[in-house]
């Protein structure tokens, strides 16, 4: 069974380019531009969510805070995508699994999830 | 007449010349002493007369602190009206009487070592306010040298006082003024240079963002090119038109990938410019707080500097004929060139702008070997600035320019200092502005290069 990638962004052609590269890549992928968009809905839930920092809708922090003390969510991996210069600190303070700076480096990307996934 | 009536007439006449002249001293001495009595009386009214229009209270006591006399001053503020009243009064009896106790005991203490003193004495006059006198006491003292009393004299200072705290007061509010503009001037550097960050953070991620859809469609194409190629082929061996209109360049053009590449160099190149943008900022941010590190410096030549900045700088004509560069020497420092560069173009910009309004002189650049430190000197000849202008150079937020911040040689001085530097200024008001830039040596000595 194909494993599943959410993706938040606010910037429609990174969602596109993103989903039809890890659709390539044999991921099942769902993508948003909002933030509460898994909270809000009652969706197939990902195995990861690939998000990035400035998002609209709730606060990026706000969103993880709430997935991570939810029952229901504190099991999926997320990754955060920033091109702002200080996403190796954000990365820590807001506690996700793994970050990725932008412009994405595709292979750096795939490798990240690849060990995401290997953690279920 | 006979020799011995003679003899007896001449010893009369010698004896009564003698008494005569011995009547006659008396006389002249009776007078001496009249004119001593006179001569003595004046004294005292001549030492009485300066006792009384002395601003100041004089008064001399016994060595049971009696009072023996004192001037008009010393006894109006005592409580009389006329200095012989005090006579043979003590402190008890004066107005201050509450710290009668207090003033005999410092008398008795100088009386008994011998020894006079200054010192301020505080006391309650009739005018119900508490006054505060500049005193100075010594023992009196007879011929035998014996210690016979105390002499004092007592200056009210209490205006001075109230002036001296008043001023004091004044001191600690303009020190405490200056204490809170200095501290909200740092605060507003502090937001600047914050503000500053946050926007650059934003330009960045503004940036990035884009760059990052094009990477990505990029990766894309390139997954999805070798399939590309395969179908043209196919319908260039099935005899399509439309893949016929590829000449050979284009086929090779798309065979070897060179748009996908040409566009993937370009994002690293631009991600390149910002990441090295954002580490000059970094770096410029650190030396306005004073933050960077000696770690954080590099070796530096004056030479290559020099000359990228003559490259880069963006002379008009005129100008390119108004400046020479005269480097009789080469010199390392450490340094970061992207900050000295910054510094240089913003001392040149304001000289051509100071020959520009003036309409004369010229501009040379210099470097210079010290023993204690290298230079780089920046001489003008448009005309200097007044010494008062100068002494403000570097303060920060102070400009003599229309739209100037008066930030620019406050960054100077901070990037200098940063390097363990300096820089100077002198200014020849009506000929010349110079300023200087002070490198530390380097530990190891180098030799001079041309």
């Amino acid at each position: 069974m194909k494993k599943k990638i959410l993706i938040i962004d606010d910037y429609l052609p990174i969602l596109n380019s993103l989903q039809m590269i890890l659709e390539m890549h044999n991921y099942d992928v769902e993508t948003t531009q909002n933030s509460a968009y898994l909270l809000e809905n009652d969706v197939k839930l990902p195995d990861i969510i690939l998000t990035d920092y400035h998002i609209p809708g709730i606060s990026c922090g706000t969103m993880i805070k709430q997935l991570k003390n939810h029952e229901k969510f504190k099991h999926i991996s997320i990754i955060l995508m920033s091109g702002g210069i200080d996403i190796e600190s954000v990365s820590s303070l807001l506690g996700v699994n793994d970050f990725i700076a932008k412009p994405v480096d595709l292979d750096a990307l795939l490798n990240k999830i690849e060990r995401c996934m290997a953690q279920f | 007449m006979s020799v011995r009536y003679k003899n007896k007439l001449n010893t009369f006449l010698n004896r009564f010349s003698r008494k005569k002249n011995q009547f006659e001293t008396i006389a002249s001495l009776k007078k001496r002493i009249q004119m001593l009595e006179m001569n003595q009386q004046n004294a005292e009214n001549y030492l009485n007369n300066i006792i009384h229009v002395v601003p100041a209270n004089i008064y001399w006591k016994d060595l049971n602190c009696v009072l023996l006399g004192g001037n008009l001053s010393h006894a109006l503020q005592a409580g009389f009206t006329d200095p012989k009243d005090v006579i043979g009064k003590t402190e008890h009896d004066f107005v201050w009487k509450e710290h009668a106790n207090e003033v005999m005991e410092n008398d008795r203490l100088i009386m008994k070592t011998g020894v006079g003193r200054q010192f301020e004495e505080v006391g309650m006059l009739a005018d119900g306010k508490l006054h505060t006198f500049l005193t100075c006491k010594a023992p009196m003292r007879d011929k035998k040298d014996q210690i016979i009393g105390i002499i004092g004299v007592s200056t009210d200072i209490t205006d001075f006082k109230e002036l001296q705290h008043e001023l004091l007061q004044l001191q600690m509010v303009a020190a405490q003024t200056v204490a809170n503009e200095s501290h909200a001037k740092a605060i507003a550097e502090e937001e600047l240079r914050k503000t500053i960050m946050v926007l650059v953070g934003d330009i960045v991620h503004d940036l990035r963002t884009p760059l990052t859809a094009i990477k990505l469609v990029t990766d894309i194409l390139t997954t999805l090119l070798p399939g590309i190629i395969d179908i043209i082929e196919e319908a260039k061996n099935l005899g399509a038109r439309t893949a016929n209109l590829l000449n050979q360049n284009s086929w090779d053009y798309l065979l070897n990938k060179t748009p996908i590449t040409d566009i993937q160099n370009s994002i690293v190149m631009i991600n390149d410019f910002i990441n090295t943008t954002l580490a000059e900022l970094a770096t410029a941010n650190k030396a306005m707080s004073s933050e960077l590190s000696r770690d954080e410096l590099t070796k530096q030549s004056s030479r290559r500097i020099l000359e990228n900045v003559l490259k880069a700088y963006p002379f008009s004509n005129s100008e390119k004929n108004k400046i020479s560069l005269n480097i009789t020497c080469d010199f390392h420092f450490m340094g970061n060139s992207i900050l000295v560069m910054k510094l240089l173009f913003n001392v040149i910009k304001n000289a051509f702008e100071q020959i520009a309004l003036n309409g004369k002189g010229d501009l040379t650049i210099s470097t210079e070997r010290g023993t204690e430190y290298n230079l780089i000197r920046i001489k003008d000849t448009a005309g200097g600035a007044p010494p008062e202008i100068v002494a403000n150079f570097f303060k920060g937020y102070f400009t003599t320019k229309e739209k100037g911040t008066g930030i620019g040689l406050a960054f100077a001085k901070k990037t200098m200092v940063s390097f363990g530097g300096d820089i100077l200024c002198h200014s020849v008001y009506g000929e010349s502005m110079e300023f200087i830039l002070q490198f530390p040596l380097l530990l190891a000595p180098e030799a001079c290069v041309l």
